[in-house]
């Protein structure tokens, strides 16, 4: 049999033998859930019983020096990769399923679908925000109770939707990390989809869809037989434990794929919604204001706004907040009107090209919030060292580095690769608003037209960034 | 003669580095006493008293009994700096209110003022007091003794554990899933 080659792909990681078998294995997810879930519980432990020291206490230092900013890198490389291993959903899903890694034959959960209005990213985004805010707000780094109230408050969120609703509708439409992870999943060299189309066409059981005796239908309610973008792909391999023809792939493939690939049809995919599209733009918005709040500038200019309105820092920093969130969607929106006028052709609606004009601009969204995070990594990430050997603070040394004082790379090293992170995600980003407007548009100097005003914008807000990485940042801690 | 007169010099400029450099290397001085701290509860918290208990001893590990002991417990988030523009990395204790993250928002809140404990030696070398804090976060207790002082860190929690929170997280869990479970059940639904 001839085998269907698509266009991008490197390799298939299932024609390995020993990886085919560990992703067909049934235990896969339930192993590597758990493990999550033990590091997890004596996370919270330690937010119940430990320092209340943010700096000194393992719930604080793993949860926001290490596991929130290796989330946009994990999505980098592996989409979501974090997803199949992920603790917040795990007792959620076993308490529905009743079953831990087996095949159930019953499920705890009214398996209602999630109302027609909530089907998009809209709630996500609303959750994302207050997550952040309330981070800002009540200094859930630096306060470890703080964590481990809001790691309980997503467990319960994640049990009482799946009791209600059907399968991973809390990862499809209510998980606050959803909201960054399915826009950056989209330019992760790496793919779940089909072999061979044709094998999927002729399939009458769609058992990827409805399950069978090996596994269960696709948790996130997509098609995978039919699947074109890592938007919603949980990369949990039950596709592949059930389709009867061995047709799944995990693909190493070229980069950004998703965003520019040929034939997949302007506008004929549902991987890509309006809703999803705000998102990356509000988060063009979003990620340089994280930056800016934890700068010196940004809190002696709160404070003064604060008293000199006689309100509370905290009204200044929601308005500051959801105001520079817009800022970039009001922007693009003149820079799309723009666009429209130099194309002089109403075949395509100022919502389409908003939908899809703001694809280009992923790359540079996550190379801001990468290269922010090599901050907390690289600089403030040293203190987990000390905290693993004593992460309640009782004074312990568990592993002999309590003590241990680490640099893993000089301040100037971080501002470089800072730096030369969001150069790459520029670059990466004017690359697709070369491609994408290809596929776009049948005329090519009406591609070349509709792009001018994309590309103004994208110098625009790569200057802004470039500014913004070289303020002095202050530390969580 | 001028041999040895070159020979005593070279023998006094060894002997004197040979004594100055371990006194440079010692810096301004080494301390002469080590503290030891515990606290009931183990992590204070607001409002509630603790009683603070301070354990001091020779650097030989001898209880330093007898001693009047003065210590002074101020409020110090940490606020470091991330990387200057010339690379260098700076952290510094900021006082309480000050630049750090861990004092914004909310951070409209007062520093608390500066405590002054005169502990009583409970027994030989063990000097405790009862302290009740205004503010959660990180104090430094700057323990005095003989004119030298150590410091020592004190995490206080800002409230006691919300049990009634997670209670009622768990209850909530508990009531929706009985209530599913009797619905399929009426149902024949599972």
């Amino acid at each position: 049999m001839a085998r269907y080659q698509r266009e991008g792909i490197y390799k298939d990681l299932m024609e390995i033998g020993w990886f085919k078998r560990v992703v067909k294995w049934r235990g896969l997810q339930f192993t590597l859930m758990a493990t999550m879930l033990f590091f997890f519980t004596i996370i919270l432990l330690t937010g119940l019983l430990g320092t209340p020291i943010g700096g000194s206490n393992m719930g604080s230092t793993f949860t926001w020096l290490l596991w929130w900013p290796l989330i946009p890198v994990t999505m980098l490389l592996g989409a979501k990769i974090w997803c199949l291993m992920c603790p917040w959903i795990a007792p959620a899903e076993w308490l529905q399923r009743m079953s831990l890694w087996w095949k159930g034959k019953r499920t705890l959960s009214l398996n209602l679908k999630v109302p027609k209005f909530m089907r998009n990213f809209w709630l996500m985004l609303v959750l994302f925000l207050t997550l952040h805010w309330a981070d800002a707000t009540f200094h859930l780094a630096a306060r470890p109770e703080s964590t481990l109230y809001l790691a309980l408050t997503l467990f319960t969120l994640a049990i009482l939707v799946s009791l209600v609703f059907e399968k991973r509708s809390f990862c499809r439409y209510f998980c606050p990390v959803g909201a960054i992870i399915s826009p950056y999943a989209m330019v992760a060299p790496i793919e779940l989809r089909n072999r061979d189309p044709e094998i999927c066409h002729a399939c009458k059981t769609r058992d990827c869809v409805n399950g069978n005796e090996k596994g269960y239908g696709c948790p996130m309610m997509t098609h995978p037989y039919a699947t074109d973008r890592n938007t919603y792909c949980l990369m949990c391999t039950e596709c592949i434990k059930t389709c009867p023809n061995d047709n799944i792939a995990i693909n190493i493939r070229k980069p950004f794929l998703d965003i520019y690939k040929e034939g997949v049809g302007f506008l004929k995919t549902k991987d890509v919604s309006q809703s999803l599209s705000f998102i990356i733009v509000f988060l063009l918005g979003i990620v340089p204001f994280h930056n800016l709040e934890m700068t010196p500038y940004y809190m002696d200019f709160e404070m003064n706004i604060a008293m000199g309105l006689g309100v509370s820092q905290t009204v200044i920093r929601t308005i500051a907040m959801i105001s520079i969130g817009l800022l970039p969607v009001g922007i693009y929106l003149v820079f799309l009107l723009i666009s429209k006028k130099m194309i002089g052709n109403s075949q395509y609606s100022l919502r389409s090209m908003f939908t899809w004009f703001a694809m280009p601009f992923i790359p540079i969204a996550i190379a801001l919030h990468v290269g922010h995070n090599y901050f907390h990594l690289l600089e403030e990430g040293t203190a987990v060292i000390p905290v693993l050997s004593d992460p309640f603070g009782f004074g312990w040394d568990l592993f002999r580095t309590a003590g241990a004082n680490v640099t893993i790379v000089p301040g100037n090293t971080v501002s470089i690769l800072q730096l030369s992170t969001v150069g790459f995600g520029v670059l990466a980003s004017a690359y697709l608003l070369y491609r994408l407007p290809k596929n776009m548009f049948a005329d090519g100097r009406q591609a070349l037209r509709a792009t001018v005003p994309m590309v103004l914008l994208l110098v625009g807000l790569a200057s802004f960034y470039f500014w913004v990485l070289t303020i002095p940042m202050a530390t969580r801690f | 003669m001028k041999k040895i007169f070159l020979l005593l010099t070279l023998l006094c400029v060894v002997a004197a580095g040979g004594v100055s450099l371990p006194v440079l290397a010692a810096g301004e001085h080494d301390p002469i006493f080590q503290v030891e701290f515990s606290s009931a509860p183990r992590f204070p918290i607001v409002g509630q008293e603790a009683e603070l208990t301070f354990k001091i001893s020779s650097m030989d590990g001898n209880p330093l009994a007898g001693q009047s002991v003065m210590i002074m417990i101020e409020k110090k988030d940490t606020a470091g700096h991330g990387h200057e523009e010339d690379g260098e990395h700076e952290d510094e204790e900021a006082p309480a209110g000050g630049h750090d993250m861990a004092n914004m928002g909310g951070g409209e809140e007062e520093p608390p003022p500066m405590i002054h404990l005169v502990p009583d030696e409970v027994s030989p070398g063990v000097y405790a007091g009862e302290v009740t804090f205004e503010q959660g976060g990180r104090y430094i207790a700057t323990v005095n003794v003989m004119g030298e002082e150590v410091d020592v860190v004190i995490g206080v929690r800002s409230s006691p554990v919300a049990w009634w929170f997670v209670g009622g997280l768990a209850g909530l869990v508990t009531l929706l899933a009985g209530t599913v479970a009797v619905t399929k059940t009426v149902r024949r639904t599972w």
